[in-house]
């Protein structure tokens, strides 16, 4: 499944019961922060992470995993390398809730 | 408005313990998600980019008070305490659990609502004119026909695993504010000189990437016949619609590649086979159904109340809303209030619970209790008195919810894109937001007149943008997002697709590029009442990209 992309890889998914965007974080577990997340930076490395992803399928702690590319910035922190990841982690790019909406 | 029977209840009812039984057996892993997905999606559940979403079915877009308070209270118990009006009358909740669905469909069924048709290759919720009923250009009330499809339709055997999903458009109106011909069937409901009730059958429209505007095929098809004459069409399209590529499965691929002619004839043909009696409404259910569309209690009322008039005179504000959001109804002495959802840079569609709540009151105080919901994603008090207006327009105006832009070009219909959606390429809702910022003054807003702007966030273009005066498109080149403009289309009676311009703006430059286009209108028009659309018509797609394109 995991499609070779170019860089290193995170794998994502969705928490079955909540919907929730997590990340897999080392052995296998799942984690609404994306610094958390085990990065593959093989070709090999990424299918023994899409195995444990899947695990988090079979096991219904997960939906909708797949693999996406990540980079590093100066600070050291793993960011997404296309927006539509970055929105994911970062939840919608405007201001949509009312209470929030009220405050500015 | 309907109201559900004992039948329609227990069969809302059944259906949300049905879907109760499959969250549990998905959560304890008795299905797989694989098993799971098709059960979830005919219940209007889906996965979008940071939760699941759930879409709920707002039938011809009628809402009584009661059940728009109950949409209140689930927005604010289950999701981030707002909702979404969509183009297809519906509302979609953004935050919703998997473990709360069976509550929150438990808690819609109390109010006979439920999320059926909202999802799936089904045919979908119908939708019909926001002012049915009540506008003055109408030559019958479309609900009832609606109502009697939405009964016809809904779990229907034959047609619940079509090639691909299935939209059915109707209005009673001269003037389409239905977008009939972007549906897989439109309907226009007629009247002859014998004062006979007939319908206009259109097929195969549709918007996505294979943009079509519908064909006539059936003409005057009697009362007695819709029924029969639907279920022609679907057949037609169930055994010979492709099931092979999921974007040529729709029905205007099939009439596309047929043709017309050639479809209409299949179409007879099969008509022309069925035994039509078994297949027609039972007697007497067309006129119980049409008992529940009865005019409300109109009082006799004086045309043009003089509290209107002097309050417009005394308040601009006031005066600019009713010249832009109030139409014209059917009976001496009301109007039908318009709601916009397009606040200064706010997010088209939205309403917070409170915004909900007080529509709500509002309908209930002045409107009889029902609310509309236009597939412009905006809300409609559909019968209100017109001396009434200026305290309406001041509760909306207090709760945000009094934005004089009703077919203006701040009231643009917008997709959620990349914001909340798994298929966008690109974000709508910002530039949307941006093209608002900058049109924000009503006085340049009126200036401007009739401008329809729709925004889509990919090519599936459930933002209507090939409809659109302007149409804008997202698309990703390479990791970023650009915008494509088209101009001259239309979804009303006048349908059309509209032409891509040239080359796409970025995220920066799309609400200048909307701002050249508009001065160029401005400079071309031979007078105030020539629409953009008019000049877009009369003078072609050149001198704009002359204007848009001239620098570069």
């Amino acid at each position: 499944m995991a499609k070779k992309l170019k860089g290193d890889q995170v794998f994502t998914g969705q928490l079955l019961r909540e919907g929730d965007v997590v990340f897999m974080s080392t052995d296998g577990a799942w984690s609404k922060d994306l610094q958390s997340a085990v990065i593959g930076t093989s070709p090999e490395e990424v299918e023994a992470l899409e195995a444990l992803a899947l695990k988090g399928v079979s096991e219904n702690i997960v939906i909708d995993i797949y693999p996406f590319v990540v980079v590093k910035d100066e600070a050291g922190k793993i960011v997404p390398d296309h927006i539509r990841e970055k929105i994911r982690i970062d939840g919608p790019s405007i201001v949509y809730e009312p209470s929030a909406q009220a405050a500015e | 408005m309907y109201i559900y029977d004992d039948f329609d209840e227990t069969f809302v009812r059944e259906r949300a313990a049905q879907f109760r039984d499959q969250v549990e057996r998905r959560l304890s892993g008795a299905l797989t998600e694989e098993q799971f997905r098709p059960l979830r999606l005919m219940n209007g559940v889906y996965l979008q980019l940071h939760a699941y979403m759930l879409r709920v079915a707002i039938p011809y877009g009628t809402l009584s008070s009661g059940q728009m308070r109950q949409l209140a209270m689930i927005a604010r118990k289950y999701d981030k305490g707002y909702g979404h009006f969509t183009t297809r009358q519906n509302i979609q909740y953004n935050w919703p659990k998997l473990k709360d669905l069976p509550d929150i469909l438990d808690d819609l069924a109390d109010v006979g609502m439920h999320a059926i048709q909202t999802s799936g290759n089904c045919i979908r919720n119908v939708t019909s004119d926001q002012w049915a009923g009540v506008a003055a250009d109408e030559v019958t009330d479309p609900r009832p026909y609606a109502e009697l499809m939405r009964q016809w339709s809904s779990l229907h055997p034959e047609f619940s695993y079509l090639p691909r999903k299935f939209k059915i458009a109707i209005t009673g109106a001269e003037q389409d504010r239905a977008a009939i011909a972007f549906h897989d069937i439109g309907i226009r409901v007629k009247r002859n000189e014998t004062g006979e009730i007939g319908f206009d059958v259109y097929v195969g429209g549709g918007l996505g990437r294979t943009p079509m505007v519908a064909k006539k095929i059936g003409e005057f098809i009697s009362v007695n016949d819709l029924l029969p004459y639907l279920i022609a069409i679907l057949r037609a399209y169930n055994l010979e619609g492709r099931r092979d590529n999921k974007y040529k499965a729709r029905i205007k691929i099939l009439v596309h590649e047929k043709g017309a002619e050639a479809f209409k004839a299949r179409v007879e043909e099969i008509f022309a086979g069925l035994d039509k009696d078994k297949l027609r409404a039972p007697q007497g259910e067309l006129e119980r159904i049409a008992k529940f569309f009865d005019n409300p209690a109109y009082e006799t009322l004086e045309i043009e109340p003089a509290s209107l008039r002097e309050a417009r005179a005394d308040n601009k504000a006031f005066d600019a809303w009713v010249r832009r959001n109030v139409a014209a109804h059917k009976t001496d002495g009301y109007a039908i209030a318009n709601i916009s959802l397009k606040p200064v840079e706010g997010i088209p569609g939205d309403a917070s619970a409170e915004q909900m709540e007080l529509v709500a009151q509002m309908a209930d105080d002045y409107s009889f209790g029902e609310i509309r919901v236009s597939h412009e994603q905006n809300l409609v008090l559909a019968h209100v008195k017109k001396s009434d207006l200026y305290t309406i327009w001041q509760a909306l105006e207090a709760n945000g919810l009094g934005t004089p832009n009703i077919g203006a070009i701040t009231d643009m219909i917008t997709c959620p894109g990349l914001d909340y959606c798994a298929l966008a390429t690109a974000r709508s809702i910002p530039i949307a937001q941006k093209i608002s910022h900058k049109f924000s003054s009503s006085e340049r807003q009126s200036e401007i007149g009739d401008l329809k702007i729709k925004i889509s966030g990919c090519i599936n273009a459930c933002g209507h943008h090939h409809a659109g005066h302007i149409g804008i498109l997202g698309l990703d080149k390479k990791g970023e997002e650009y915008y494509q403009i088209t101009l001259g289309g239309s979804g009303d009676e006048n349908a059309a697709v509209g032409e891509i311009l040239g080359p796409g703006f970025s995220a920066d430059d799309v609400a200048d590029a909307i701002d050249t286009l508009v001065e160029r209108y401005i400079q071309l028009r031979s007078s105030e009442g020539e629409t953009f659309l008019d000049v877009v018509k009369r003078v072609g797609l050149e001198p704009f990209k002359e204007a848009l394109y001239a620098d570069h």
